[in-house]
């Protein structure tokens, strides 16, 4: 599996999510600094994703053209593709020039859902951020096209009995690609979730099945990441976060000197690959059963 | 096929019931006429029925209460099945030896023998009858007006003391303050209190648009007058009956705030004139998405949809970290209503009108503990 760089471009942030697990909502990264890096990255993989994460990556959506730009312009070096992992609520025409340019650049956007199930991703404004990513999504989507704009679920236990009603919700307004993901740290993740959880799967499943759904993409159906992934964190001499790995790469810029690294914990971590490889299954199941 | 039924929610005990979506007002203010409009649907018997059945078969599985809140639209305007719910309700009551009770929620325009007879009959069961009325007739008739555009004053008053009768001190009065009737708070507490004798008030700060700070200082100056009014009296009668029985300062007797603002969704929840289950009667009229349907009589409820109703509390609203009002009035219907969610708090002037209330409930707590009187209520408020 393709190793994927998940670049950190600015921890400042136009929302404040009920959820949000970031501590550093503050740090700001220069183009410098994120060229150093890269070419760290570069010395010693030619082959990999690279995202682009946050904080909110497109209030620098400068330093996004700028990177792209460069690696673009390196001779034997391959980026499969460029995801940009957004809260869908700034598109600009930078961007949108940019992505134009590039065909490899995807936009993923994280929205939870219909209104209810969004209810805790919320603008520095107070309202819910639904409404106006929703009006964006169906800019994009009506420019780039199902392939290039995705959508990235976050699942609680407050908003995962609206799982179905929020896949409709998506699929109506013209997302094909989801990724589903479960919160991890700031809420509590229990039985009553995990049940749940893998019961909207297979009412989704059955819905794919019976042909609701054509066209969908549901990341967790088509194969479940392997166990063998940890993240790891990559900080600077600062001691911010500027990258995350997945450690797919034996030799890379993790294991240099010039960057300290830690692999990320997570408490529920064996539980959500549980219920993730339990979903995958059913999913087979469910298809292939007559 | 896909019924969930091992999700351990609050059970559903109370239920405001929508036995008519009509009305015979057109308040100036009422979010159902903003949003969707009455509608003319009543509650049938069949839905009635099929009420019962569902509120009662839950109570018996968890040995719960049932308490029915008439509400609407206007709902006397479908008395039979207010008449049909409480006959049946209390011999289901007997059979399975479950607690009943109702309330209602009415405009207070309608009165008449049958009407009378029907509350007469049933109120063995009824805990508490609220008279939506603003305050005095100039008041009243400025926003709570018919559909023909008159005031609905001299209507409600003749029928006052037939509900003064009828509800004894079960009943109450609530009034919504608007930036045209604030200033007469005081003026509409003194109307009630002393010439209708209605000693149950509540008087509440709508989400008007058009009020500002002034208006909070208005608040402030009305507050003042009533929090000096009820302490007179309450020296006078060296009894605390004058704060139990004015909202919101009857607060100043609690000890603490609860967990989160209200039931919504949790032990409480609206049914439709047509069945459906709604987490409450305010989301029903503003969602008209209905996202947040959570199921109906018929077929029960989602449990999965009403986890985020049982798990959430006040550590979850967005604006309410820090501050010390524990006995703030907070919707999350309002806040969906105005922020798409229900877990960010509606401020800014909000804030500004609890604040009042709070000093006043504070400023009254010190008073009645310096006269040992705190602990001596009557009623649990």
């Amino acid at each position: 599996m393709l190793e994927t760089y998940v670049l950190h471009i600015t921890k400042e942030c136009n929302m404040q999510c009920i959820y949000c697990y970031e501590k550093d909502k503050t740090s700001t990264y220069t183009w410098d600094e994120l060229k150093t890096l890269l070419n760290n990255i570069i010395k010693h993989n030619r082959n990999f994703n690279l995202e682009f994460l946050g904080g909110e990556p497109c209030l620098r959506t400068d330093l996004i053209k700028e990177t792209v730009n460069y690696l673009e312009s390196i001779e034997n070096l391959n980026v499969d593709n460029y995801i940009i992992t957004t809260n869908g609520t700034i598109i600009n025409d930078e961007l949108i020039d940019l992505m134009k340019k590039y065909q490899k650049i995807k936009y993923a956007i994280s929205m939870d859902g219909n209104t209810i199930m969004n209810c805790l991703r919320i603008l520095k404004t107070g309202f819910n951020s639904h409404d106006l990513v929703v009006s964006n999504a169906k800019k994009m989507l009506s420019i780039f096209g199902s392939d290039r704009i995705s959508s990235h679920m976050v699942t609680h236990h407050y908003n995962i009995g609206y799982f179905n009603d929020g896949i409709k919700h998506l699929y109506d307004i013209g997302l094909r690609h989801f990724g589903i993901g479960t919160i991890e740290n700031t809420m509590t993740i229990d039985n009553d979730y995990c049940q749940t959880f893998i019961k909207q799967h297979e009412i989704l499943s059955h819905k794919i099945k019976n042909g609701e759904y054509e066209g969908i993409h549901i990341g967790l159906f088509e194969g479940v990441k392997p166990k063998s992934d940890e993240r790891y964190y990559v900080r600077d001499e600062s001691g911010k976060v500027i990258l995350e790995t997945y450690g797919r790469v034996d030799n890379d810029i993790k294991n240099t000197d010039k960057y300290k690294t830690q692999p990320a914990s997570s408490p529920i971590g064996n539980m959500i690959y549980n219920i993730r490889e339990k979903v995958y299954y059913n999913h087979k199941r469910i298809m292939l059963s007559g | 096929m896909y019924k969930l039924n091992y999700l351990n929610v609050t059970p559903l005990s109370s239920y405001s019931l929508l036995v008519t979506e009509n009305c015979n007002l057109a308040c100036k203010y009422c979010y159902e006429e903003n949003s969707s409009g009455h509608k003319n649907k009543n509650m049938s018997i069949e839905t009635a029925k099929q009420l019962l059945i569902y509120s009662f078969t839950e109570s018996k599985k968890h040995n719960k209460k049932v308490d029915y809140s008439f509400f609407g639209g206007e709902p006397t305007l479908n008395i039979d099945i207010i008449d049909y719910l409480c006959t049946q309700g209390k011999l289901l009551s007997k059979k399975y030896n479950i607690s009943f009770s109702v309330n209602i929620i009415t405009n207070a325009t309608i009165m008449n023998k049958k009407i009378y007879n029907i509350f007469k009959k049933h109120s063995d069961v009824f805990t508490n009858c609220q008279l939506s009325i603003d305050g005095h007739q100039i008041v009243q008739d400025l926003n709570r007006i018919t559909k023909n555009g008159k005031g609905s004053f001299n209507t409600i008053e003749k029928n006052i003391p037939y509900w003064k009768e009828l509800f004894k001190d079960k009943l109450n009065i609530h009034g919504v303050l608007n930036h045209n009737t604030i200033s007469e708070l005081y003026n509409s507490y003194l109307f009630f209190r002393e010439k209708w004798n209605v000693p149950m008030l509540w008087f509440l700060p709508a989400k008007d648009k058009k009020f500002t700070k002034n208006h909070v200082e208005i608040y402030d100056h009305e507050m003042n007058k009533i929090y000096n009014y009820i302490m007179e009296r309450v020296r006078k009668d060296n009894s605390i009956f004058e704060i139990e029985a004015y909202a919101p300062l009857n607060r100043s007797l609690k000890n603490g705030g609860s967990s989160k603002p209200c039931g919504i969704g949790d032990n409480y929840c609206a049914v439709t004139a047509e069945g459906d289950i709604f987490p409450c009667h305010h989301l029903y009229f503003i969602d008209t998405k209905r996202e947040t349907l959570l199921g109906n009589i018929w077929n029960g409820i989602d449990k999965a949809k009403k986890l985020m109703w049982t798990v959430y509390d006040n550590s979850d609203i967005i604006g309410c970290q820090g501050c010390d009002h524990p006995y703030c009035y907070r919707c999350p219907a309002e806040n969906y209503e105005k922020y798409g969610t229900p877990f960010v708090q509606i401020k800014d002037l909000h804030c500004d009108f609890m604040k009042v209330d709070l000093k006043y409930q504070r400023l009254i707590k010190n008073e009645i503990q310096q006269m040992g009187l705190l602990n001596r209520g009557n009623k649990q408020c």
